[in-house]
């Protein structure tokens, strides 16, 4: 399946867990939804403890 | 019976080959939960049989052009694995690009091989979708009648996402269904994570 049908955050997941750790800027490119609709998901998910955010960089936990 | 010197029999495995290919490779990279809506689209079928045709008629044609490619020897010494692997690789084949060319913003034009492919296949892979998007309205409309409430909505679907599944995939879902701001977003959601059956079961008619 193309990691684009999916829904948003689980989309966003995916992408980081592929890279590993992925910057902020290439993760606005790979997703497509606006960045501050991606930002949102991402403090969502480090929040929560799926995705961990070290400055520039989103990393998978 | 032979078609330019071809065995017809190989000149079928050949569009066979090609037409399955075809068919699997847009199912399984756009339409993998939902193929049962693909397969109501008649755009689908003629999309694969041309496909088909393509590679019948690339091995049909093959023995016309045996000075410029060479299929002596190896597997290609047998006839039907030849057919087999013509139809295989005509999709690949065909969507050889040498250069794209800019037509204006977000909007480019291949030149190569690629750009016979582009009378037909955007056009067709277009109303396919269409096909789909109609379908798969049609099984979520009901569903999210007699589910109207998004929190109720949002429940079920959180109380059917597999056990097995990985916790922070099952963080990524909640948020998204969370998120979802109708009981139809939900469902559509749901089916694009867990297919037709488990959406099925969790939102029943």
């Amino acid at each position: 399946m193309e990691t684009t049908d999916l829904p948003l955050s689980l989309q966003i997941l995916r992408t980081v867990q592929s890279f590993g750790k992925i910057p902020r800027g290439l993760l606005y490119q790979k997703v497509p939804a606006s960045s501050s609709e991606i930002d949102a998901r991402v403090s969502e998910l480090a929040d929560k403890g799926a995705v961990k955010v070290e400055g520039e960089f989103v990393k998978a936990e | 019976m032979t078609i330019f010197g071809v065995d017809s029999a190989q000149v079928a495995v050949a569009f066979g080959v090609a037409a399955s290919v075809t068919a699997l490779e847009l199912i399984t990279s756009k339409y993998p939960q939902t193929f049962i809506f693909v397969l109501k689209s008649p755009w689908f079928y003629a999309y694969i049989v041309i496909y088909g045709l393509l590679g019948a008629t690339a091995l049909a044609l093959l023995p016309f052009v045996a000075d410029q490619v060479k299929t002596e020897g190896g597997v290609f010494a047998n006839p039907w694995v030849k057919a087999a692997l013509v139809g295989l690789s005509v999709k690949a084949f065909l969507h050889i690009r040498i250069v794209t060319v800019t037509t204006g913003p977000g909007q480019s034009f291949p030149i190569g091989l690629e750009s016979f492919v582009q009378i037909f296949e955007p056009w067709m892979t277009r109303w396919i979708e269409l096909n789909h998007f109609s379908e798969v309205d049609k099984f979520i409309a009901p569903r999210a009648e007699k589910t109207p409430d998004v929190g109720k909505g949002r429940g079920l679907a959180i109380g059917k996402i597999p056990t097995t599944f990985d916790d922070k995939e099952k963080t990524a879902l909640i948020d998204d269904f969370n998120r979802a701001a109708t009981s139809y977003n939900v469902i559509s959601e749901f089916l694009k994570v867990f297919g037709v059956r488990l959406t099925e079961t969790a939102f029943p008619k």
